[in-house]
C-alpha cells in the first residue's frame, strides 16, 4: 500500500511545467512546456548554444517561469544533440537545428493558430531565430545579443573558453584562441567543454547568417511589419551571456532584464493582454 | 510530446515539497515500460549528481555520457536537478557553497533515493557526484541505508570560499602566463606551504577542513563501503597530490578510513576538473566500469535473481 501511494506521488505531474521528447527526422528534441491556462500569447525559446548552455542554463530557465508567470506560454528545448536531446552533436548541421526551429514554432503555432506566436533567441538562438522569423514564422521577434553569422558566435564560445582554460594551465601548456581558430581552418577538430567542433562545422558557420535587415530595429520593422526588438546583453547579464566565471552569480537577480522585455512583448501582444489584465 | 525514448524516460517526484526533474536510463537500453520486466529486477541503480547547479546532463553532457555507457553494462542510471537547479522546482539556495558544504542537499537526496528505488525496483544505489555533487553525495549516503557504494569526482574536503574575486583570477592569470609570474607563484606556494605547516603544528587539519564531512567520510569508509575517488591533477602537479602548499585531503582521508575501507584513488592525467573532455570522460568511464565490476558485478544481479524467483516460487508454493 506504501508503495503504491509512493508511485502515485512519483506519478504526479506539475501542471505547470511538462519536460518532453519531441520527435526531429533522425532524433529527439529535450522540450519542456511551461503550460499556461488561457495564455495570452506563446513564447519558443531558443537557447544558447552547446557550451554556452551549461552557463546559462538556470536564468534561462528564470526567464521562461517568468513569462508563464505572466500568462505566457513558453516551451523551451535543447538543440539537436546537445543537452537532454538525442543524436550525436558531431553529425549534426546548422540546418538540423534550423529545422528544429521550424518544427518546434508550427507545433507550438498549432497548438492556437489565433495566438500570437512570440520568437525569442540568445546568441546563436538569436540567429536561429531570425532567420525563423524571416521565413515568416512568428509574429513578433525578440533576440538578445544576436551574432551577425554562426561563425562570430563559435568564435566567441572558443575564446571564452581558451579563456577558462588559461587559469588551469602553465607556461608552455597554454594555447591561445588563434592556435585552435587555425586547426579548424585547416579543417582539424577541436573539442570545447565537451563539444568537438568539426572543420566542416566552422566552414559552415560562416554563410548561417543574421538576415540584413534584422541588424537594426527600424530596418527590420520596416521590411517585416512585425515587432521586432535587438538587445545587446553586456557582462551584467552574466552568466546569461558568458561573460563572467562559470561559478558566478548563479542566484543572481535578473528582473531588471525580465521587467523591460517583459514590457515590451506585452506592448507588442497589447490587445490580448488587456484582456486578461 | 513523449515521456520516454528508446533508453530513456523522463520522470518526476516530488521530494521535501519540491517538484523533482530527472531521466532514467535503462538497464542494456531498455525501452521504457519494459522496467518492470527487466533482467534484472532488484539490481544496483547509479544516481549521478552534478556539480554546482549545473543540469543533470552534467559539463559538456558527461553525465548523459556515463549513464549510457553504464546502462548498456546493465545497470539503470538516474540523474536529476536537485532543488533550486534547472527544471526542478524551488529557488536556489542565496549563499549556495556554504549550502552545499552544510549537506543541506543530504535529506532530499536520500528522499529522491527512496522513491527511485521503489520506481525502478532498484535493490540499492551508487550515488555518483561531480565537484559539489560529490559533497552532497557523501551527505546522502550517510542518510540513507540503500546506497552501497560511492563515485566522488573531484571531492574536496574543505569549506570552498564563495566565488573567487576577479582581482584574484586576474593576478593568477597573470602568473600563469609569463616567467616572472610563475616564479613568485611558485615563492608564494612556498610561504602558503610553511603557513599551512605552522597551523598544523597546533591542529591534524587546517582551519578551514569541514569537519561534518570528513565525519561522514570516516563513519562510511570505515564501514568499509566501496569508494571511487577520482581526481584532475591540480595545477602545477601531475598525482594526487595537491599543488605545493596546500593539505593532502585526500592522503588524509584515505588514512581516516582505517584498514577496513575500501577506497580507490584514480588520477586521471590530463584531464581538466570538469572531466568534459575526451581522455577525462573515458577514463571516468573505464575506471568506474572496472570498479562496478569489482564491487558490483552483474552476477550478483544475476543471483539475486534466481534468488528472487525461488523465494516467489516458495511463496506461490506456501500459499
Amino acid at each position: 500500500m506504501a508503495a503504491q501511494q509512493q508511485t502515485e506521488r512519483l506519478q504526479h505531474r506539475s501542471p505547470g511545467e511538462r519536460a518532453g521528447y519531441f520527435e526531429v527526422p533522425g532524433a529527439h528534441l529535450y522540450t519542456v512546456l511551461h503550460h499556461v491556462d488561457q495564455p495570452v500569447a506563446r513564447v519558443l525559446l531558443v537557447g544558447p548554444f552547446a557550451s554556452e548552455r551549461h552557463s546559462s542554463y538556470v536564468p534561462w530557465v528564470k526567464w521562461a517561469r517568468y513569462l508563464a508567470a505572466k500568462g505566457i506560454e513558453v516551451l523551451r528545448y535543447d538543440y539537436r544533440g546537445i543537452g537532454e536531446s538525442a543524436g550525436v552533436f558531431e553529425e549534426m548541421s546548422f540546418s538540423d537545428w534550423s529545422q528544429d526551429v521550424h518544427l518546434l514554432a508550427n507545433w507550438l503555432k498549432d497548438r492556437s493558430p489565433d495566438l500570437p506566436l512570440v520568437l525569442h533567441g540568445l546568441g546563436m538562438g538569436a540567429l536561429l531565430a531570425s532567420q525563423a522569423f524571416h521565413a515568416g514564422l512568428g509574429e513578433v521577434l525578440l533576440l538578445w545579443s544576436p551574432p551577425a553569422n554562426a561563425n562570430q558566435a563559435l568564435r566567441s564560445a572558443i575564446v571564452r573558453w581558451v579563456n577558462v582554460e588559461q587559469l588551469f594551465k602553465y607556461g608552455d601548456e597554454r594555447k591561445p584562441a588563434s592556435a585552435f581558430i587555425q586547426d579548424l581552418e585547416r579543417g582539424s577538430p577541436i573539442e570545447v567543454e565537451g563539444y568537438q567542433l568539426s572543420g566542416k562545422l566552422w566552414q559552415d558557420s560562416f554563410h548561417v547568417d543574421l538576415p540584413p535587415a534584422l541588424r537594426e530595429e527600424s530596418t527590420a520593422r520596416a521590411e517585416y511589419k512585425r515587432p521586432v526588438r535587438i538587445v545587446k546583453l553586456g557582462r551584467e547579464a552574466s552568466p546569461l551571456v558568458k561573460a563572467g566565471t562559470v561559478a558566478d552569480d548563479r542566484a543572481k537577480d535578473f528582473t531588471w532584464l525580465f521587467s523591460d522585455n517583459w514590457e515590451w512583448i506585452a506592448a507588442s501582444i497589447e490587445d490580448k493582454v488587456r484582456n486578461i489584465s | 510530446m513523449k515521456d520516454a525514448i528508446h533508453g530513456r524516460e523522463l520522470f518526476t517526484l516530488e521530494a521535501i515539497d519540491t517538484r523533482i526533474q530527472g531521466t532514467c536510463h535503462f538497464p542494456y537500453g531498455e525501452a521504457s515500460g519494459a522496467h518492470e520486466k527487466l533482467h534484472h529486477p532488484k539490481g544496483t541503480g547509479i544516481l549521478i549528481l552534478s556539480g554546482l547547479l549545473a543540469h543533470r546532463t552534467g559539463n559538456g553532457d558527461t553525465s548523459v555520457y556515463w549513464a549510457d555507457s553504464f546502462a548498456k553494462l546493465g545497470y539503470t542510471c538516474i540523474r536529476v536537478d536537485l532543488p533550486g537547479s534547472c527544471d526542478s522546482g524551488g529557488d536556489a539556495p542565496a549563499e549556495f557553497m556554504r549550502f552545499i558544504d552544510a549537506g543541506s542537499y543530504e535529506a532530499v537526496t536520500a528522499e529522491i533515493i527512496k522513491q527511485v528505488i521503489v520506481r525502478y525496483n532498484l535493490s540499492s544505489v551508487i550515488i555518483m557526484g561531480h565537484c559539489t555533487g560529490s559533497v552532497t553525495a557523501l551527505f546522502a549516503a550517510s542518510a540513507c541505508q540503500d546506497c552501497r557504494g560511492l563515485v566522488l569526482m573531484e571531492p574536496y574536503f574543505h569549506m570552498l570560499p564563495p566565488v573567487r574575486s576577479q582581482t584574484r583570477e586576474a593576478i593568477s592569470n597573470w602568473a600563469a602566463s609569463n616567467r616572472l609570474g610563475r616564479i613568485l607563484s611558485s615563492i608564494f606556494d612556498r610561504l602558503k606551504g610553511l603557513r599551512l605547516r605552522l597551523s598544523l603544528h597546533k591542529s591534524e587539519l587546517p582551519g578551514n577542513a569541514n569537519l561534518p564531512l570528513l565525519k561522514r567520510w570516516k563513519s562510511l569508509a570505515s564501514a568499509g563501503l566501496p569508494i571511487l575517488v577520482l581526481k584532475a591533477p591540480d595545477p602545477k602537479t601531475a598525482d594526487a597530490k595537491p599543488r605545493p602548499g596546500v593539505f593532502d585531503y585526500i592522503e588524509y582521508v584515505v588514512r581516516l578510513g582505517g584498514s577496513r575501507s575500501r577506497v580507490d584513488v584514480k588520477v586521471i592525467e590530463g584531464a581538466a576538473h570538469s572531466f568534459a573532455d575526451r581522455p577525462g570522460r573515458l577514463a571516468v568511464r573505464l575506471y568506474t566500469e572496472a570498479w562496478l565490476s569489482e564491487h558490483f558485478p552483474q552476477a550478483s544481479a544475476d543471483a539475486l535473481l534466481l534468488q528472487d524467483q525461488s523465494l516467489q516460487v516458495e511463496e506461490s508454493l506456501s500459499s
